[in-house]
Protein backbone atom coordinates (compact mmCIF):
# COMPACT_ATOMS: atom_id res chain seq x y z
CA UNK A 1 0.00 0.00 0.00
CA UNK A 2 2.98 2.31 0.46
CA UNK A 3 4.09 2.15 -3.19
CA UNK A 4 1.26 3.30 -5.48
CA UNK A 5 0.40 6.84 -6.46
CA UNK A 6 -1.88 8.71 -4.09
CA UNK A 7 -1.08 6.43 -1.16
CA UNK A 8 -0.43 9.45 1.05
CA UNK A 9 -3.79 11.10 0.41
CA UNK A 10 -5.96 8.00 0.66
CA UNK A 11 -5.63 5.87 3.76
CA UNK A 12 -8.74 3.75 4.45
CA UNK A 13 -8.08 3.68 8.19
CA UNK A 14 -8.13 7.49 8.40
CA UNK A 15 -11.76 7.66 7.34
CA UNK A 16 -12.87 6.26 10.67
CA UNK A 17 -10.92 8.67 12.85
CA UNK A 18 -12.91 11.66 11.59
CA UNK A 19 -16.20 10.17 12.75
CA UNK A 20 -15.72 11.35 16.33
CA UNK A 21 -14.75 14.91 15.43
CA UNK A 22 -17.57 17.40 16.03
CA UNK A 23 -19.46 18.40 12.89
CA UNK A 24 -19.96 22.01 12.02
CA UNK A 25 -23.03 23.68 10.54
CA UNK A 26 -22.40 26.87 8.63
CA UNK A 27 -18.90 27.16 10.07
CA UNK A 28 -20.22 26.82 13.63
CA UNK A 29 -18.70 23.80 15.40
CA UNK A 30 -21.25 21.67 17.30
CA UNK A 31 -18.98 20.97 20.24
CA UNK A 32 -20.69 20.56 23.63
CA UNK A 33 -19.28 19.38 26.92
CA UNK A 34 -21.35 18.35 29.93
CA UNK A 35 -18.86 18.07 32.78
CA UNK A 36 -16.44 15.29 31.85
CA UNK A 37 -18.70 14.04 29.04
CA UNK A 38 -18.22 14.98 25.42
CA UNK A 39 -21.71 15.67 24.06
CA UNK A 40 -20.58 16.96 20.65
CA UNK A 41 -22.74 16.30 17.62
CA UNK A 42 -20.48 14.15 15.45
CA UNK A 43 -21.01 11.81 12.52
CA UNK A 44 -21.92 8.89 14.79
CA UNK A 45 -24.65 10.90 16.54
CA UNK A 46 -26.12 12.04 13.23
CA UNK A 47 -26.21 8.46 11.95
CA UNK A 48 -27.86 7.26 15.16
CA UNK A 49 -30.49 9.99 14.81
CA UNK A 50 -31.14 9.09 11.17
CA UNK A 51 -31.55 5.42 12.14
CA UNK A 52 -33.82 6.15 15.10
CA UNK A 53 -36.07 8.51 13.12
CA UNK A 54 -36.25 6.15 10.14
CA UNK A 55 -37.11 3.09 12.28
CA UNK A 56 -39.69 4.99 14.33
CA UNK A 57 -41.40 6.68 11.37
CA UNK A 58 -41.40 3.52 9.23
CA UNK A 59 -42.72 1.11 11.83
CA UNK A 60 -45.17 3.42 13.60
CA UNK A 61 -46.42 4.51 10.19
CA UNK A 62 -46.86 0.91 9.05
CA UNK A 63 -48.58 -0.10 12.28
CA UNK A 64 -51.02 2.86 12.14
CA UNK A 65 -52.40 2.08 8.71
CA UNK A 66 -52.86 -1.67 9.33
CA UNK A 67 -55.93 -2.96 7.50
CA UNK A 68 -57.93 -6.17 7.67
CA UNK A 69 -57.14 -6.86 4.04
CA UNK A 70 -53.34 -6.36 3.97
CA UNK A 71 -51.52 -4.78 1.06
CA UNK A 72 -47.99 -5.66 -0.01
CA UNK A 73 -46.19 -3.45 2.53
CA UNK A 74 -48.28 -4.78 5.37
CA UNK A 75 -47.60 -8.39 4.42
CA UNK A 76 -43.85 -7.72 4.48
CA UNK A 77 -44.15 -5.96 7.82
CA UNK A 78 -46.27 -8.71 9.31
CA UNK A 79 -43.95 -11.45 8.13
CA UNK A 80 -41.04 -9.58 9.74
CA UNK A 81 -43.08 -9.29 12.94
CA UNK A 82 -43.92 -12.99 12.87
CA UNK A 83 -40.31 -13.94 12.17
CA UNK A 84 -39.13 -11.86 15.13
CA UNK A 85 -41.82 -13.15 17.47
CA UNK A 86 -41.78 -16.87 16.60
CA UNK A 87 -38.41 -17.42 14.95
CA UNK A 88 -36.23 -15.17 17.08
CA UNK A 89 -37.74 -14.51 20.52
CA UNK A 90 -40.14 -17.44 20.69
CA UNK A 91 -37.57 -20.09 19.81
CA UNK A 92 -35.03 -19.26 22.52
CA UNK A 93 -36.95 -17.62 25.40
CA UNK A 94 -39.32 -19.32 27.89
CA UNK A 95 -42.87 -19.08 26.50
CA UNK A 96 -44.29 -17.08 29.42
CA UNK A 97 -41.87 -14.14 29.02
CA UNK A 98 -41.96 -13.82 25.23
CA UNK A 99 -44.58 -11.07 25.45
CA UNK A 100 -42.54 -9.08 27.97
CA UNK A 101 -39.26 -9.20 26.11
CA UNK A 102 -40.41 -9.18 22.48
CA UNK A 103 -40.42 -5.34 22.25
CA UNK A 104 -36.82 -5.03 23.47
CA UNK A 105 -35.39 -7.79 21.28
CA UNK A 106 -37.35 -6.67 18.21
CA UNK A 107 -36.19 -3.07 18.73
CA UNK A 108 -32.59 -4.23 19.03
CA UNK A 109 -32.92 -6.21 15.80
CA UNK A 110 -34.56 -3.47 13.75
CA UNK A 111 -32.31 -0.72 15.10
CA UNK A 112 -29.09 -2.64 14.43
CA UNK A 113 -30.33 -3.83 11.03
CA UNK A 114 -31.25 -0.33 9.89
CA UNK A 115 -28.08 1.12 11.33
CA UNK A 116 -26.01 -1.47 9.45
CA UNK A 117 -27.86 -1.03 6.16
CA UNK A 118 -27.83 2.78 6.29
CA UNK A 119 -24.07 2.39 6.66
CA UNK A 120 -23.98 1.23 3.03
CA UNK A 121 -25.88 4.27 1.72
CA UNK A 122 -23.68 7.24 0.85
CA UNK A 123 -24.95 10.36 2.63
CA UNK A 124 -23.32 13.75 1.89
CA UNK A 125 -23.03 14.98 5.49
CA UNK A 126 -20.56 17.65 4.36
CA UNK A 127 -23.58 19.56 2.97
CA UNK A 128 -24.35 20.57 6.57
CA UNK A 129 -21.32 22.81 6.47
CA UNK A 130 -21.31 26.10 4.57
CA UNK A 131 -18.62 24.83 2.23
CA UNK A 132 -21.30 23.24 0.02
CA UNK A 133 -21.28 26.28 -2.20
CA UNK A 134 -17.57 25.98 -2.90
CA UNK A 135 -16.89 22.26 -2.91
CA UNK A 136 -18.63 19.22 -4.35
CA UNK A 137 -20.49 17.26 -1.64
CA UNK A 138 -18.58 14.33 -0.15
CA UNK A 139 -20.62 11.15 -0.44
CA UNK A 140 -19.29 9.13 2.46
CA UNK A 141 -20.52 5.91 3.96
CA UNK A 142 -20.42 5.34 7.68
CA UNK A 143 -22.24 2.89 9.93
CA UNK A 144 -22.97 3.91 13.52
CA UNK A 145 -22.38 0.28 14.51
CA UNK A 146 -18.80 0.40 13.19
CA UNK A 147 -18.02 2.48 16.27
CA UNK A 148 -17.15 0.57 19.44
CA UNK A 149 -18.89 3.15 21.67
CA UNK A 150 -22.27 2.43 20.06
CA UNK A 151 -22.01 -1.35 20.16
CA UNK A 152 -20.67 -1.30 23.72
CA UNK A 153 -23.66 0.80 24.79
CA UNK A 154 -26.02 -1.71 23.15
CA UNK A 155 -24.21 -4.66 24.79
CA UNK A 156 -24.24 -3.00 28.22
CA UNK A 157 -27.99 -2.44 27.86
CA UNK A 158 -28.43 -6.20 27.35
CA UNK A 159 -25.99 -6.91 30.21
CA UNK A 160 -27.92 -4.85 32.76
CA UNK A 161 -31.32 -6.03 31.56
CA UNK A 162 -30.13 -9.65 31.81
CA UNK A 163 -29.27 -9.35 35.49
CA UNK A 164 -32.25 -7.15 36.38
CA UNK A 165 -34.57 -9.67 34.70
CA UNK A 166 -32.83 -12.58 36.41
CA UNK A 167 -33.07 -10.99 39.85
CA UNK A 168 -36.68 -9.97 39.29
CA UNK A 169 -37.74 -13.44 38.20
CA UNK A 170 -35.81 -15.52 40.78
CA UNK A 171 -35.04 -13.13 43.65
CA UNK A 172 -31.56 -11.67 44.00
CA UNK A 173 -30.10 -14.33 46.32
CA UNK A 174 -31.49 -17.27 44.40
CA UNK A 175 -30.35 -15.76 41.11
CA UNK A 176 -26.72 -15.45 42.21
CA UNK A 177 -26.90 -18.93 43.78
CA UNK A 178 -28.03 -20.21 40.40
CA UNK A 179 -24.70 -19.15 38.87
CA UNK A 180 -23.10 -22.18 40.57
CA UNK A 181 -24.38 -25.74 40.05
CA UNK A 182 -25.86 -27.23 43.25
CA UNK A 183 -23.94 -30.48 42.78
CA UNK A 184 -20.53 -28.75 42.97
CA UNK A 185 -18.46 -29.47 46.11
CA UNK A 186 -18.55 -26.65 48.69
CA UNK A 187 -14.94 -25.51 48.45
CA UNK A 188 -15.20 -25.14 44.65
CA UNK A 189 -18.23 -22.85 44.76
CA UNK A 190 -16.40 -19.50 45.16
CA UNK A 191 -14.12 -20.33 42.22
CA UNK A 192 -17.05 -21.35 40.05
CA UNK A 193 -18.83 -18.13 41.02
CA UNK A 194 -15.85 -16.02 39.98
CA UNK A 195 -15.51 -18.02 36.77
CA UNK A 196 -19.16 -17.37 35.94
CA UNK A 197 -18.77 -13.67 36.73
CA UNK A 198 -15.83 -13.47 34.31
CA UNK A 199 -17.87 -15.23 31.62
CA UNK A 200 -20.67 -12.70 32.13
CA UNK A 201 -18.24 -9.84 31.53
CA UNK A 202 -16.80 -11.52 28.46
CA UNK A 203 -20.32 -11.82 27.08
CA UNK A 204 -20.42 -8.02 26.93
CA UNK A 205 -17.00 -7.94 25.25
CA UNK A 206 -17.85 -10.55 22.64
CA UNK A 207 -21.33 -9.13 21.97
CA UNK A 208 -20.03 -5.62 21.37
CA UNK A 209 -16.79 -6.53 19.60
CA UNK A 210 -18.53 -8.97 17.24
CA UNK A 211 -20.86 -6.33 15.82
CA UNK A 212 -18.22 -3.60 15.80
CA UNK A 213 -15.51 -5.72 14.15
CA UNK A 214 -17.85 -7.10 11.50
CA UNK A 215 -19.13 -3.69 10.45
CA UNK A 216 -15.72 -2.02 10.65
CA UNK A 217 -14.02 -4.81 8.68
CA UNK A 218 -16.72 -4.66 6.00
CA UNK A 219 -16.39 -0.91 5.57
CA UNK A 220 -12.60 -1.07 5.52
CA UNK A 221 -12.82 -3.78 2.83
CA UNK A 222 -15.07 -1.59 0.66
CA UNK A 223 -12.81 1.43 1.20
CA UNK A 224 -9.68 -0.60 0.44
CA UNK A 225 -11.17 -1.75 -2.86
CA UNK A 226 -12.15 1.83 -3.76
CA UNK A 227 -8.67 2.99 -2.78
CA UNK A 228 -7.11 0.30 -4.94
CA UNK A 229 -8.99 1.72 -7.94
CA UNK A 230 -7.17 5.02 -7.48
CA UNK A 231 -3.84 3.42 -6.59
CA UNK A 232 -3.55 0.72 -9.25
CA UNK A 233 -5.37 2.13 -12.26
CA UNK A 234 -2.69 4.78 -12.81
CA UNK A 235 -0.70 2.12 -14.65
CA UNK A 236 -3.35 -0.38 -15.76
CA UNK A 237 -6.69 1.25 -16.58
CA UNK A 238 -8.83 -1.84 -17.20
CA UNK A 239 -8.19 -3.08 -13.66
CA UNK A 240 -10.77 -0.50 -12.57
CA UNK A 241 -13.58 -2.63 -14.04
CA UNK A 242 -12.35 -5.68 -12.13
CA UNK A 243 -12.01 -3.72 -8.88
CA UNK A 244 -15.43 -2.11 -9.31
CA UNK A 245 -16.79 -5.65 -9.62
CA UNK A 246 -15.03 -6.44 -6.36
CA UNK A 247 -16.63 -3.42 -4.69
CA UNK A 248 -20.09 -4.52 -5.83
CA UNK A 249 -19.49 -8.09 -4.66
CA UNK A 250 -18.30 -6.97 -1.22
CA UNK A 251 -21.17 -4.48 -0.90
CA UNK A 252 -23.67 -7.26 -1.63
CA UNK A 253 -21.92 -9.47 0.93
CA UNK A 254 -22.12 -6.60 3.44
CA UNK A 255 -25.91 -6.46 3.07
CA UNK A 256 -25.97 -10.14 4.03
CA UNK A 257 -23.58 -9.51 6.94
CA UNK A 258 -25.73 -6.59 8.14
CA UNK A 259 -28.74 -8.88 8.48
CA UNK A 260 -26.79 -11.77 10.04
CA UNK A 261 -25.10 -9.55 12.63
CA UNK A 262 -28.38 -7.90 13.63
CA UNK A 263 -29.91 -11.37 13.97
CA UNK A 264 -27.00 -12.74 16.03
CA UNK A 265 -26.94 -9.73 18.36
CA UNK A 266 -30.70 -9.96 18.94
CA UNK A 267 -30.80 -13.74 19.38
CA UNK A 268 -27.83 -13.80 21.77
CA UNK A 269 -29.48 -11.05 23.82
CA UNK A 270 -32.63 -13.16 23.92
CA UNK A 271 -30.62 -16.26 24.92
CA UNK A 272 -28.82 -14.40 27.72
CA UNK A 273 -31.99 -12.81 29.11
CA UNK A 274 -33.94 -16.05 28.78
CA UNK A 275 -31.14 -17.96 30.51
CA UNK A 276 -31.15 -15.52 33.42
CA UNK A 277 -34.94 -15.77 33.86
CA UNK A 278 -35.11 -19.55 33.54
CA UNK A 279 -31.92 -20.81 35.16
CA UNK A 280 -30.89 -24.28 34.06
CA UNK A 281 -29.00 -25.51 37.10
CA UNK B 1 13.70 -4.48 12.09
CA UNK B 2 12.38 -1.95 14.57
CA UNK B 3 9.62 -2.50 17.12
CA UNK B 4 6.85 -1.23 14.85
CA UNK B 5 7.79 -3.73 12.15
CA UNK B 6 7.67 -6.58 14.68
CA UNK B 7 4.29 -5.34 15.92
CA UNK B 8 2.89 -5.29 12.38
CA UNK B 9 4.26 -8.78 11.71
CA UNK B 10 2.79 -10.02 14.98
CA UNK B 11 -0.58 -8.48 14.09
CA UNK B 12 -0.64 -10.36 10.80
CA UNK B 13 0.35 -13.64 12.43
CA UNK B 14 -2.13 -13.15 15.28
CA UNK B 15 -5.03 -12.58 12.90
CA UNK B 16 -4.05 -15.40 10.56
CA UNK B 17 -3.50 -18.02 13.23
CA UNK B 18 -6.40 -16.73 15.29
CA UNK B 19 -8.77 -17.23 12.37
CA UNK B 20 -7.72 -20.87 11.92
CA UNK B 21 -9.58 -22.26 14.91
CA UNK B 22 -12.91 -20.50 14.35
CA UNK B 23 -12.68 -21.33 10.63
CA UNK B 24 -12.42 -25.03 11.37
CA UNK B 25 -15.03 -24.72 14.11
CA UNK B 26 -17.63 -22.90 12.03
CA UNK B 27 -17.05 -25.24 9.09
CA UNK B 28 -17.62 -28.25 11.32
CA UNK B 29 -20.66 -26.59 12.91
CA UNK B 30 -22.38 -25.69 9.65
CA UNK B 31 -21.54 -29.09 8.14
CA UNK B 32 -23.15 -30.90 11.04
CA UNK B 33 -26.16 -28.56 10.88
CA UNK B 34 -26.63 -29.32 7.18
CA UNK B 35 -26.42 -33.02 8.00
CA UNK B 36 -29.07 -32.55 10.66
CA UNK B 37 -31.35 -30.57 8.35
CA UNK B 38 -30.93 -33.17 5.58
CA UNK B 39 -31.84 -35.95 7.99
CA UNK B 40 -34.76 -34.09 9.52
CA UNK B 41 -35.98 -31.22 7.30
CA UNK B 42 -38.94 -30.40 9.57
CA UNK B 43 -36.53 -29.40 12.36
CA UNK B 44 -34.63 -26.97 10.09
CA UNK B 45 -35.88 -23.85 11.88
CA UNK B 46 -34.64 -24.93 15.30
CA UNK B 47 -31.36 -26.24 13.90
CA UNK B 48 -30.73 -23.00 12.03
CA UNK B 49 -31.35 -20.90 15.13
CA UNK B 50 -29.02 -23.04 17.24
CA UNK B 51 -26.44 -22.95 14.45
CA UNK B 52 -26.43 -19.15 14.41
CA UNK B 53 -25.99 -19.01 18.17
CA UNK B 54 -23.08 -21.44 17.87
CA UNK B 55 -21.54 -19.44 15.03
CA UNK B 56 -21.85 -16.28 17.10
CA UNK B 57 -20.04 -17.81 20.04
CA UNK B 58 -17.36 -19.47 17.91
CA UNK B 59 -16.75 -16.33 15.91
CA UNK B 60 -15.93 -14.43 19.10
CA UNK B 61 -12.57 -16.24 19.26
CA UNK B 62 -11.52 -14.76 15.92
CA UNK B 63 -12.71 -11.37 17.09
CA UNK B 64 -10.44 -11.51 20.13
CA UNK B 65 -7.58 -12.12 17.71
CA UNK B 66 -8.75 -9.14 15.66
CA UNK B 67 -8.77 -6.92 18.75
CA UNK B 68 -5.22 -8.04 19.59
CA UNK B 69 -4.15 -7.35 16.01
CA UNK B 70 -5.70 -3.88 16.05
CA UNK B 71 -4.06 -3.14 19.40
CA UNK B 72 -0.72 -4.27 17.96
CA UNK B 73 -1.10 -2.04 14.89
CA UNK B 74 -2.35 1.14 16.55
CA UNK B 75 -1.04 0.97 20.13
CA UNK B 76 2.27 -0.92 20.03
Amino acid sequence: MSEGAGAEQLNPADEFEHALNPLSIGGHELSFHLGPFDMSINTVVIYLWITAILVAVLFIGLARVAKVLPDRKQVAFESLYEFLRDGLVGSVMPANVVKTWFPYIATLFTFILFSNVIGLVPIPLSLLDESWAHYAPEFKTYAATSNLNVTLALALMTFFLTHVAGMKANGALKYFKGWVPDTAPGFMKPFLFILHAISEIFRVVSLSVRLWANMLAGHIMILVFYSLIFMLTVEIAYLAILLEGGVIAISLFEIFVAGIQAFIFAILSAVYIGGAIHQEH
Amino acid sequence: MDNKAFALLAAGIAMGVGALGPGIGIGYLVGKSVEGIARQPEASGDIRTTMFIGIGVTEAVALYALVIAILLIFVA
